[in-house]
């Protein structure tokens, strides 16, 4: 169950994301939101151009991708799968989904408030919704960048993440 | 007690302030205010609305024969409209269904489930009580005779039981709720008595207002009259009940007051049940889904049975439903002049429609409820015959339980089917992600911990759900942030081109039979109002 956890001993991980262009990236946001929410006909995805890479500091623990992996089952898996691939006509995929794995804004948002029949996990503390996050974005093949719990806490507060990007990056320190 | 601003809130009368919030807050304002004090979260509606006119050959297409679009077809029809019902389930009803002998569930994950309870048994895994203010479904169980029983909604006698923990006094213990109430009331009466005695609320007492008060809490607590003192009473329940001969009974004890402050179950108590748990609480006889048969007696010739609707489309003149056979995977196309569509928005926002893009984003804003229920079959109900428990719940903080609920049907027989949990939120979602053996285990668990060897011994079989993974379904009701009821919600309740939503979540009484059936009293007057005024229009022309 969702017992408050303790989290071991943090540790900074350094992520690096790649720097598209914004349009670019815009196009691929609207995408993936219209494949994992809403729209039955989603348009061609836009593939971001090579990006550019930005380096962000994450606070999360060394071990982040397990208690995620763990958060996730518990919280998650019921309807989008273990494997991420969800149920068509149902539950979107997350495997491989741009919304997913583009800017963490949108992700974050959509957990915080819950969208079109998906409910809110915004009863979840701050560093819970991170792993989890951190998780989806970099479980199965797709690989963004992780995201904290003061990342959460921004978004919470209705506020803009603080990143140029925030799409395919480089899988960070600890992992898989 | 008496507030410092007293005058002011005493200056606007109540229907003077709503006045005042709805001019400047729209009826948003006016419908929370309203919310928040209890007034019209009630059914409101005690019948359909009383139209006038006819149909003049019109036909509206309705999607879904759950509660509101069988209450449409059923009201639209007497004005003579054509209202074809198309359904993607097998049977009617919608949520409004039970399970007994028989009953086949298939998740959206291909789980499937077949109910094993023995004949004459059956659990509510959906709705399960009728509140005697929600007159628009007791309007129905009426005008179909659907015959009610009471539901046994609170029940002291049950247990309160706590997780074990160190340090809580009533760690891994069953107290009766009884216990609990009188305790918590009592001593609680005894520290105001004691307050008010001795003059230490004179500032916002009169002598006058000390003594009835004084008498309240007497009474109210069961107090020493003299004394001023919690010393138990008999309505906590006795050591050894009073009997015949010479037997007077024993008296019980109360518990320790800083023990009963620290027994969870106390928050639970209020001074009057919420609005819609109150006694009286009806359910129908033989299960929740005699109300849908009752229904579906009157409009049963007019639903089409497993037809899963595809698409959605519709012009200045009127709407195309594409709708897929699930037996034999053909599509076909149903033209009429109008669409009620009653599908839940969770399912409707996946279907291709023509639907204004501002219209599909308003859908967007809701959520929905995830939420699970497991019935548990027992050859010997030992809740009766050892524990004298007979209907109510048992309040726990096991999570993933929440309550355990006794059944308020079949009293004293052999056998009974209690509802082992109702979970909500997460704790819904990781117990629906077990298998339903698992979940079964699960709750015989957790249930021993309370009842002990007796609920694994005489468990025979169970029935769980999870609403988030039923087709058709994909959630238990929708949830309306504020935000999204005051932006999106408005908008779902309008008519979008000749399409027009109706259904339990376009009301303030989600998750409640009413809010359905109501919402499809109001669309179905827009249609018949908009059917009205084109088609004056259309004579004039001529
Ligand atoms: C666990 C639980 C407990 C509840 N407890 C209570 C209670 O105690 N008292 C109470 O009053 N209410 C209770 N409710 C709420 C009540 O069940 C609902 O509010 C009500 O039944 C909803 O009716 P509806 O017509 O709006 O929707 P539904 O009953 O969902 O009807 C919609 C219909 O549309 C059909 N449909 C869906 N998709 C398609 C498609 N693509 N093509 C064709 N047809 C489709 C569905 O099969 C269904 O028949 C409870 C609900 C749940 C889940």
């Amino acid at each position: 169950m969702t017992n408050h956890r303790k989290h071991p001993i943090r540790r900074r991980a350094r992520a690096v994301i790649g720097r598209g262009s914004l349009a670019a990236l815009l196009v691929a946001l609207a995408a993936g939101l219209m494949l994992a929410y809403g729209a039955a006909e989603a348009e061609d995805t836009v593939e971001p151009e090579p990006a550019e890479q930005e380096t962000v500091d994450v606070d999360l623990p060394e071990d982040w991708f397990e208690q995620g992996e763990t958060l996730y089952l518990q919280n998650c898996s019921a309807c989008h799968q273990s494997a991420g691939d969800g149920i068509p006509g149902a539950f979107p995929a997350l495997a491989g989904n741009p919304f997913v794995t583009g800017h963490p804004q949108g992700i974050v948002h959509l957990l915080l408030n819950g969208r079109a029949g998906m409910p809110a996990f915004g009863g979840l503390p701050d560093e819970e919704l991170a792993l989890i996050t951190s998780y989806v974005r970099n479980a199965w093949e797709n690989e963004a960048h992780p995201v904290d719990a003061d990342m959460i806490a921004t978004v919470r507060d209705g506020d803009e993440l603080d990143l140029e990007s925030g799409g395919p990056m480089e899988r960070p320190g600890a992992g898989q | 007690m008496m507030g410092r601003d007293e005058g002011t809130t005493r200056g606007i009368d109540r229907r003077h302030f709503l006045r005042l919030l709805g001019a400047t807050g729209g009826t948003a304002a006016v419908f929370g205010a309203m919310d928040a004090w209890g007034m019209i979260a009630a059914s409101a509606a005690e019948a359909p609305p009383d139209l006038e006119g006819s149909a003049d050959g019109r036909r509206v297409i309705i999607l879904g024969a759950g509660l509101a679009g069988m209450t449409a077809a059923y009201e639209l029809a007497k004005l003579g409209y054509e209202t074809p019902i198309i359904e993607a389930r097998d049977f009617a009803g919608g949520r409004c269904q039970t399970a007994r002998r028989g009953f086949v569930q298939t998740e959206v994950t291909g789980r499937t489930q077949r109910a094993l309870f023995d004949e004459g048994q059956h659990f509510n895994h959906g709705p399960w009580r009728i509140p005697y203010h929600h007159r628009s479904t007791l309007h129905y169980t009426r005008e179909f005779d659907v015959p009610l029983e009471i539901m046994v909604n609170d029940n002291p006698n049950a247990w309160a039981y706590r997780e074990e923990e160190d340090g809580n006094p009533f760690s891994g213990e069953r107290v009766r709720i009884r216990e609990l109430r009188a305790d918590i009331g009592g001593y609680t009466a005894e520290l105001l008595a004691k307050a008010v005695d001795q003059s230490r609320l004179d500032d916002e007492l009169t002598e006058e207002d000390r003594e009835r008060l004084i008498d309240y809490l007497v009474s109210f607590g069961q107090l020493d009259r003299s004394a001023l003192e919690y010393r138990g009473t008999g309505g906590r329940g006795y050591e050894e009940d009073p009997g015949a001969g010479l037997n007077p009974g024993v008296p019980s004890d109360p518990h320790a007051f800083r023990d009963v402050l620290s027994h969870g179950a106390i928050n639970s108590f209020r001074a009057i049940d919420s609005h819609t748990q109150k006694n009286t609480m009806f359910q129908p006889v033989g299960g929740m889904d005699q109300l849908a048969r009752g229904f579906e007696r009157a409009v049963g010739h007019m639903i089409d049975y497993g037809q899963e609707v595809v698409e959605i489309r519709q012009n200045d003149d009127g709407v195309r439903i594409v709708v897929e056979d699930r037996g034999t995977g053909e599509t076909r196309e149903v033209e009429g002049d109008y669409c009620l569509c009653t599908i839940p928005l969770s399912v409707l926002n996946q279907i291709p429609s023509d639907l204004s893009p501002e219209f599909s984003q308003a859908m967007n804003q809701v959520t929905y409820a995830s939420t699970g229920k497991i019935g548990l079959q027992f050859g010997r109900r030992f809740w009766e015959l050892d524990d004298h428990i007979y209907g109510g719940h048992t309040i726990t903080n096991l999570q993933g339980i929440g309550n355990i609920t006794y059944p308020s049907y079949g009293w004293q027989e052999q056998k009974g089917v209690l509802q082992g949990y109702y979970n909500f939120g997460s704790d819904a979602i990781e117990v629906s992600a077990m298998t339903s053996a698992e979940r079964t285990r699960f709750a015989l668990e957790a249930g021993s911990k309370i009842h002990g060897e007796a609920y694994e011994r005489e468990f025979e079989t169970a029935f769980s759900v999870a609403w988030h993974l039923i087709p058709y379904s994909l959630g238990g009701w929708a949830s309306w942030s504020s935000d999204a009821r005051q932006n999106a919600y408005p908008i779902l309740n309008e008519p979008d081109g000749r399409i027009l939503l109706a259904g339990e979540h376009l009301s303030y009484m989600t998750g409640w039979m009413s809010g359905a059936i109501e919402s499809a009293w109001i669309q179905m007057e827009k249609i018949h109002q908009h059917a009205q005024a084109t088609a004056t229009r259309v004579q004039e022309a001529a």
